[in-house]
C-alpha cells in the first residue's frame, strides 16, 4: 500500500474529569493513535470506556487536560483566534447518536441543515442557500418537500440523514460519528451506513466511527480500535482485529457477540477477560507494541514474545 | 421578565463558578420577604402604583431566573447544542438561536403564573392600606371599602372578591393550557 | 409437549386522534411449555403490543381488543376482569423491560421492591420473603447478597439492575417470563452475562419465556422457535433453524440480509428499502409488498395466507403458493442454507399456526 498521508494524529491525549478530587474520572487516559487521510477507523468499546469522550475531544467539544490533537499538522487544542478556530470547525464535523435530541425542534429542517452555511456565510444569497439545501437533502436520500417541516415530523433514520445533511453542509473533509446508528431500527441502520460508505467515496471523506456495535463496525471500518477504561488496548486492520485477537480483552469482546446462527451459538464459548491475568509487575513497563505489521497491542516486553509467537504459530 | 430571564441563562450557561455565585445571590435575595421590599418602597416612593410596580419587579424577576436557569442546565447538554458549537456557533447564536427559543414555553408559563399572583399582591396591598388609596380604583381598595359596610352591603365587598377569585382562577387555567400546548413539541 | 397459551386471531386497535390504528391484525401462535419463542420485528410491526395485550397492559382508554382470544389454562385473558389480570400479573405471568435505568422503584430498596411480588401473591411473611429475596438475588448472581439486599436501585450497575429485574419478575415461578428487549441496553458482554443467566433459570424453573428482540444473533443465542412479525401480523414462524437456515419470507431475507455478521465477508450491505407501513390505513394486500422485490402482483391485490412449510413451520407469502414462479433469496441467506437438512415442499395450511 502506498503511504497514507496523516490527517489526525493524536498524541498522549489525556481527558480527566474532576482532577484531583475524589471522584476524578480518567475518560481517556494517554491515547495514541492516528488516522489517515480517506480511510475510517472505528473506536470501539463498551460503555464508560472513553471513547465517546475521546471523539468529543478530538473535535474540541471539550478542552484536553493533556495530550494533543494535530489536524494536519495543526494543533487542534492550541490557543486561537476565534476565525481560526471557524476554520478548524469547517474541516471537523460529528454526526450524533440521538436522533431525537440531536436536532433543534425549534428549527425548520432548512434552517437546521444550512446552520453551517449561515454561520461561515457560504452562501451569498437565500436562493443559493436553498438550493444547496435540497442538494444536501438528495444527497442523504430526502426530498425538497422535506425542508420547511420540523423534525418531530421524521422518523429516527430519517432524522439521521437530515443529521448528516448538517455535517456535510460545510464541506468537511473528516466526520465523527458518534455511535450513530445504536439508536435506530436494525434494517434503517442498513440504510444508514451505506449512506455513510457512499459519501465517503463520493466526497473523499474520513471517518472516526464510534460504536458498540461490532458486527456494524467490522463492516464499515478499515481499521479499528479497542478501548478499555481510556486505553487503547489494540489496534489493527478491521479483518486482522477479529481473526486474530491479542489482547485478552479483545478476545473477550469478540467471544461475547452472539452470531445470527444458532449452530454457532449452540457451541460457541465465551471468554471472561480478567485484568489481572495480566500481573503486570512494578516498573514493568506496559505501551503500545507492535506485534505484527500495523498491527499493535498495549501490553508489556513479556508479553510481546508471548503474542508474536501465537501470531505466526 | 427580561432581568430573569437574562440572569437564568448566563447562570446556567456559564454554569461552574460562575452559576454558583449567581445562584447564592439568588438565595439571599429570596430570603428578604417581599413585603419589607415593599414598604422600603413606599418609604422612598409615595405609595401608589408606582412603587407597588417597582416594589414587585425587584421581587419577580427571582422566580424566573431559577426556573430558566434549570431548564438551561438541562438543554445545554442536548445534543443539538453541541451540535451547533461543533458548527462553529458564537456564544450568542447558540444562546439566541438554540437555547432561547425552547425556553419560550418555560418563560410563557412562568409569566402566566406570575399575573395572577401580581393582582392578588396589588389586591392585597391596597387592601391593608399601603397600596393604592381610594377614591382609587383598584380590586384591593373596592375590597377595603366594602370591608368597612359589609354587615348592611355585603354585595359591595362580595363583587370584588369574586372577582379576584375568577380574574385568578382564569389566569391560573390559562397558564395549564399553555403549558400543556407548549409540552408535547418541547419533549421535555 | 403442552401448550401454556395460546393466541387465537388477535385483533387490535388504538383510537387516536388520528383514527383507528388496527395495531394487530390477526395474530395467532402457541408457546409451549419450557420454551423461548422469540419474536423479532421493527419498531411498528407489533411485537411490544402483542406481549403487552398477553399481560393486558395496554391502557383501557384507548386500546381495544377487537376480537380474538389469548387462552392461559382456563382463562382468556382478553375478555378477563381485571381482578383476576392482578392475579395472574407477577405470578404466573411476569414481564422484564428494555430499560434496567427506569425499571425499578429508585426509592424503594431492592429487597422490599424483590419482596413485593412474594408479599402480594405468595403471601409470605414478611421474614420469610426477605429471606427468599436474599436466595434470588444469589440465584441472578449478585454477591454479596446480603448487604445488598437493603440497597437502593442506584447503587447498582445497569447489568446488575437487569439481574434484579430479573429476580423479581421470576420470584414467583411464573409460567410465562415475557422479555422485552432485556439485553438492548447493554453491553455485549453484560448481554452475554444476562443472557446465559436467563437460559440458566429457564431450565431450573421450567418456566417459558417470549423473548422480543431485533438483534437476530441474540434470537440465534436464545429461541428455540421465532416469530417474525410485520405489520402488525406474523409474517414467518418456525424453529430457531427454519428461520436461519431455510426462511421462506421475503421479510425474513430482508433482515437476514441486512445484518452485518462477523462471519461474513465484505460485500454491500443490502438494506431494506422504504419504511413500515401506516397502520392507520393498512394496505390492501400484503403489507410488505411495496419493500419487496420480489413482490407478485397478488400481493397488491390479496393478503397471503399462512403456507405450511413443515410442522413447525409456516411463511405467509405468495412465494410458497404452487402456481408462484420460483425465486432464489438473495446471497446472504443462500449462504447459510447449506446448514438445513431437509427440505419441504409448502402447502397452504387450513389455518396459521
Amino acid at each position: 500500500m502506498a503511504v497514507k498521508e496523516k490527517l489526525i494524529e493524536v498524541k498522549h491525549l489525556k481527558q480527566y474529569f474532576n482532577v484531583g478530587k475524589a471522584n476524578e474520572v480518567r475518560a481517556v487516559d494517554d491515547l495514541t493513535f492516528d488516522i489517515y487521510k480517506g480511510e475510517t477507523l472505528g473506536l470501539v468499546g463498551e460503555s464508560g470506556c472513553g471513547k465517546s469522550t475521546t471523539g468529543r475531544t478530538i473535535i474540541r467539544l471539550y478542552n484536553a487536560t493533556a495530550g494533543e490533537v494535530l489536524y494536519g499538522g495543526k494543533n487542534v487544542h492550541a490557543k486561537m483566534s476565534h476565525k481560526e478556530l471557524k476554520q478548524f470547525r469547517r474541516k471537523m464535523q460529528m454526526i450524533f447518536q440521538d436522533p431525537y435530541a440531536s436536532l433543534n425542534p425549534r428549527l425548520k429542517v432548512a434552517d437546521v441543515i444550512a446552520e453551517g452555511i449561515d454561520i461561515h456565510g457560504l452562501a451569498k444569497s437565500n436562493e443559493e442557500r436553498m438550493h444547496r439545501v435540497y442538494e444536501l437533502l438528495e444527497t442523504v436520500g430526502l426530498s425538497k418537500e422535506h425542508a420547511n417541516r420540523y423534525p418531530h415530523e421524521f422518523s429516527g433514520g430519517q432524522r439521521q440523514r437530515i443529521g448528516i445533511a448538517r455535517a456535510l453542509a460545510v464541506d468537511p473533509e473528516f466526520i465523527i460519528a458518534d455511535e450513530p446508528i445504536s439508536a435506530l431500527d436494525v434494517s434503517i441502520q442498513a440504510q444508514v451506513v451505506n449512506l455513510l460508505k457512499k459519501l465517503q467515496k463520493e466526497h473523499d471523506l474520513t471517518y472516526l466511527f464510534i460504536a458498540h456495535d461490532l458486527s456494524m463496525v467490522k463492516y464499515i471500518s478499515d481499521r479499528i480500535g479497542v478501548m478499555y477504561f481510556g486505553k487503547l488496548v489494540e489496534l489493527a486492520d478491521a479483518d486482522d482485529l477479529y481473526n486474530h485477537p491479542h489482547h485478552p480483552y479483545t478476545q473477550s469482546l469478540l467471544s461475547a457477540i452472539p452470531l445470527p446462527d444458532p449452530d454457532y451459538e449452540r457451541t460457541r464459548q465465551r471468554k471472561i477477560y480478567d485484568p489481572s491475568v495480566h500481573q503486570y509487575k512494578e516498573g514493568e513497563e506496559v505501551k503500545m507494541r507492535e506485534v505484527a505489521p500495523h498491527h499493535f497491542v498495549y501490553c508489556s516486553e513479556r508479553e510481546l514474545e508471548q503474542y508474536k509467537k501465537t501470531y505466526h504459530g | 421578565m427580561l432581568i430573569g430571564v437574562s440572569y437564568g441563562l448566563i447562570s446556567g450557561y456559564k454554569g461552574g463558578q460562575v452559576d454558583n455565585v449567581m445562584q447564592r445571590i439568588i438565595e439571599i435575595l429570596s430570603g428578604i420577604p417581599n413585603l419589607i421590599v415593599v414598604i422600603l418602597m413606599l418609604l422612598i416612593f409615595k405609595p401608589g402604583i408606582f412603587s407597588i410596580t417597582i416594589a414587585m419587579v425587584i421581587t419577580g424577576w427571582l422566580n424566573m431566573a431559577r426556573v430558566v436557569r434549570g431548564q438551561v442546565l438541562k438543554l445545554k447538554n442536548m445534543e443539538y447544542v453541541l451540535a451547533a458549537k461543533t458548527l462553529g456557533a458564537s456564544n450568542m447564536r447558540i444562546l439566541f438561536k438554540h437555547l432561547l427559543p425552547n425556553l419560550t414555553g418555560v418563560i410563557i408559563i412562568n409569566t402566566m403564573f406570575t399575573i395572577p399572583s401580581a393582582i392578588f399582591f396589588e389586591a392585597f396591598l391596597s387592601f391593608i392600606g399601603i397600596g393604592l388609596q381610594s377614591p382609587a380604583a383598584s380590586l384591593g381598595t373596592l375590597i377595603e371599602d366594602g370591608y368597612k359596610t359589609f354587615q348592611f352591603l355585603p354585595y359591595l365587598m362580595a363583587v370584588p372578591g369574586t372577582i379576584i377569585c375568577l380574574l385568578l382562577v382564569a389566569f391560573n387555567l390559562l397558564a395549564d393550557g399553555l403549558r400543556d400546548a407548549f409540552d408535547p413539541k418541547m419533549r421535555d | 409437549m403442552e401448550k401454556i397459551l395460546q393466541v387465537k386471531d388477535l385483533n387490535i386497535s388504538f383510537h387516536t386522534f388520528g383514527g383507528e390504528v388496527k395495531a394487530i391484525r390477526g395474530v395467532s401462535f402457541d408457546l409451549y411449555k419450557g420454551e423461548t419463542l422469540a419474536i423479532v420485528g421493527e419498531s411498528g410491526s407489533g411485537k411490544s403490543v402483542t406481549t403487552k395485550s398477553i399481560m393486558r397492559l395496554l391502557p383501557p382508554n384507548n386500546s381495544e381488543i377487537k376480537s380474538g382470544q389469548i387462552l392461559f389454562g382456563d382463562v382468556d385473558i382478553a375478555k378477563a376482569s381485571e381482578r383476576k389480570m392482578q392475579s395472574i400479573r407477577g405470578k404466573e405471568i411476569s414481564m422484564i423491560f428494555q430499560d434496567p435505568m427506569t425499571s425499578l422503584n429508585p426509592t424503594m430498596t431492592i429487597g422490599k421492591q424483590i419482596m413485593e411480588p412474594l408479599l402480594k401473591h405468595q403471601k409470605m411473611h414478611k421474614s420469610e420473603a426477605k429471606k427468599r429475596a436474599i436466595e434470588l438475588l444469589k440465584l441472578v448472581g449478585i454477591p454479596n447478597a446480603e448487604i445488598r439486599v437493603k440497597q437502593y436501585p442506584h447503587q447498582f450497575s445497569g447489568g446488575m439492575r437487569q439481574r434484579v429485574v430479573i429476580a423479581i419478575a421470576l420470584a414467583c415461578n411464573p409460567k410465562i417470563l415475557i422479555a422485552d428487549e432485556p439485553t438492548t441496553a447493554l453491553d455485549v458482554t453484560i448481554q452475554a452475562q444476562i443472557l446465559e443467566l436467563m437460559k440458566k433459570l429457564q431450565s431450573k424453573i421450567d418456566t417459558s419465556i417470549i423473548f422480543i428482540t431485533h438483534d437476530l444473533g441474540v434470537v440465534a443465542n436464545v429461541a428455540d422457535r421465532v416469530a417474525v412479525m410485520y405489520g402488525g401480523k406474523i409474517v414467518e414462524i418456525g424453529t430457531v433453524d427454519e428461520i436461519f437456515y431455510n426462511p421462506k419470507h421475503p421479510y425474513t431475507w430482508g433482515l437476514i440480509s441486512s445484518m452485518p455478521s462477523l462471519d461474513v465477508k465484505d460485500e454491500e450491505l443490502y438494506a431494506i428499502p422504504g419504511t413500515p407501513p401506516d397502520l392507520l390505513n393498512p394496505p390492501k394486500g400484503d403489507a410488505f409488498a411495496p419493500r419487496n422485490p420480489y413482490a407478485l402482483k397478488i400481493d397488491l391485490e390479496q393478503e397471503p395466507p399462512m403456507f405450511k412449510v413443515s410442522d413447525t413451520h409456516y411463511a405467509a407469502t405468495w412465494l410458497l403458493h404452487p402456481d408462484a414462479p420460483k425465486v432464489e433469496p438473495p446471497e446472504a441467506v443462500k449462504k447459510r442454507m447449506y446448514k438445513f437438512k431437509g427440505n419441504v415442499r409448502p402447502v397452504p395450511a387450513e389455518e396459521g399456526k
